[in-house]
């Protein structure tokens, strides 16, 4: 996952691991989504103060998804 | 870590971000790649859990709801669209969970409900505020069933009994936090 911008100036957050579709479709290039300038902003202000956390997040999410694989582990294979 | 998707700050697209941020990260830390998702119904769930929550009979809305009942009302959109389409490979997973129909979604919604509801604050009825400071821990074997049990999950038949589910897995592990036993 990570945060970039093009040549318009617009932001993007990649998640580099998904790919957008559906049962139907094969998408081959890392989902990319669009944000607010204000989004990414490492200062950004008020209503934006919290989604510096998707990156906190993402942390929990790769913890969590240890824990799992011991479980899983122990799984019948 | 109770993030945002389960407090309706929809604003700027934080949910949909900490949404995918979420299922980018565990996959690939369980080494499963590439995993296909469908944007379009990420993003329509979130609108639903967020303008759609039921009225009746919880009268004061999404935003009173209680986390349990958010995380399970965005749960049951989330397995039951099959927002994840594609099965997780048996040999991560293993077989027994590989068998049950829908497990992706099961087991990413199952994951993301535990970490959603570590440190969730609960205003209670009585006026007191709990913190979820313990977090949810079951066995192998529970986990196994509750991956099942929740795999064909759908608003309309399983919303009250998810919320019920983790309200009560939340309890175990944070006695204090419920309402006095009493019968």
């Amino acid at each position: 996952m990570s945060s970039t911008n093009n040549s318009q100036g617009q932001d993007f957050i990649v998640f580099n691991n998904l790919r957008a579709g559906s049962a139907l479709t094969n998408e081959s290039k890392p989902l990319e989504i669009n944000v607010p300038k204000s989004f990414i902003a490492p200062n950004a202000p008020g209503v934006f103060r919290q989604v510096e956390s998707y990156k906190k997040v993402a942390e929990i999410a790769g913890e969590s998804a240890k824990r799992h694989l011991y479980v899983f582990s122990s799984l019948d294979k | 870590m109770a993030f945002s998707l389960l407090y309706g700050d929809a604003q700027g697209g934080s949910s949909l971000v900490n949404l995918l941020s979420y299922i980018d990260a565990y996959t690939m830390n369980l080494g499963i790649l590439d995993v296909e998702i469908n944007l379009n119904i990420c993003e329509q769930i979130l609108h639903y859990t967020d303008k759609d929550f039921p009225t009746q009979p919880y009268k004061h809305g999404v935003v009173n709801a209680s986390p349990f009942k958010r995380i399970s009302y965005f749960g049951c959109f989330f397995i039951s669209e099959k927002t994840i389409p594609k099965p997780f490979p048996q040999e991560i997973i293993g077989k027994d969970l590989s068998q049950i129909p829908n497990h992706q979604n099961s087991i990413v919604l199952y994951a993301l409900a535990v970490d959603s509801l570590h440190g969730a604050t609960l205003h209670r009825l009585d006026g007191q505020t709990k913190e979820l400071t313990n977090r949810i821990e079951i066995s192998a074997h529970s986990y196994c069933d509750i991956i099942d049990a929740i795999s064909g999950a759908t608003n309309l038949t399983h919303f009250k009994m998810i919320s019920v589910l983790f309200e009560q897995l939340a309890y175990r592990a944070n006695p204090d936090a419920s309402y006095q036993a009493v019968i």
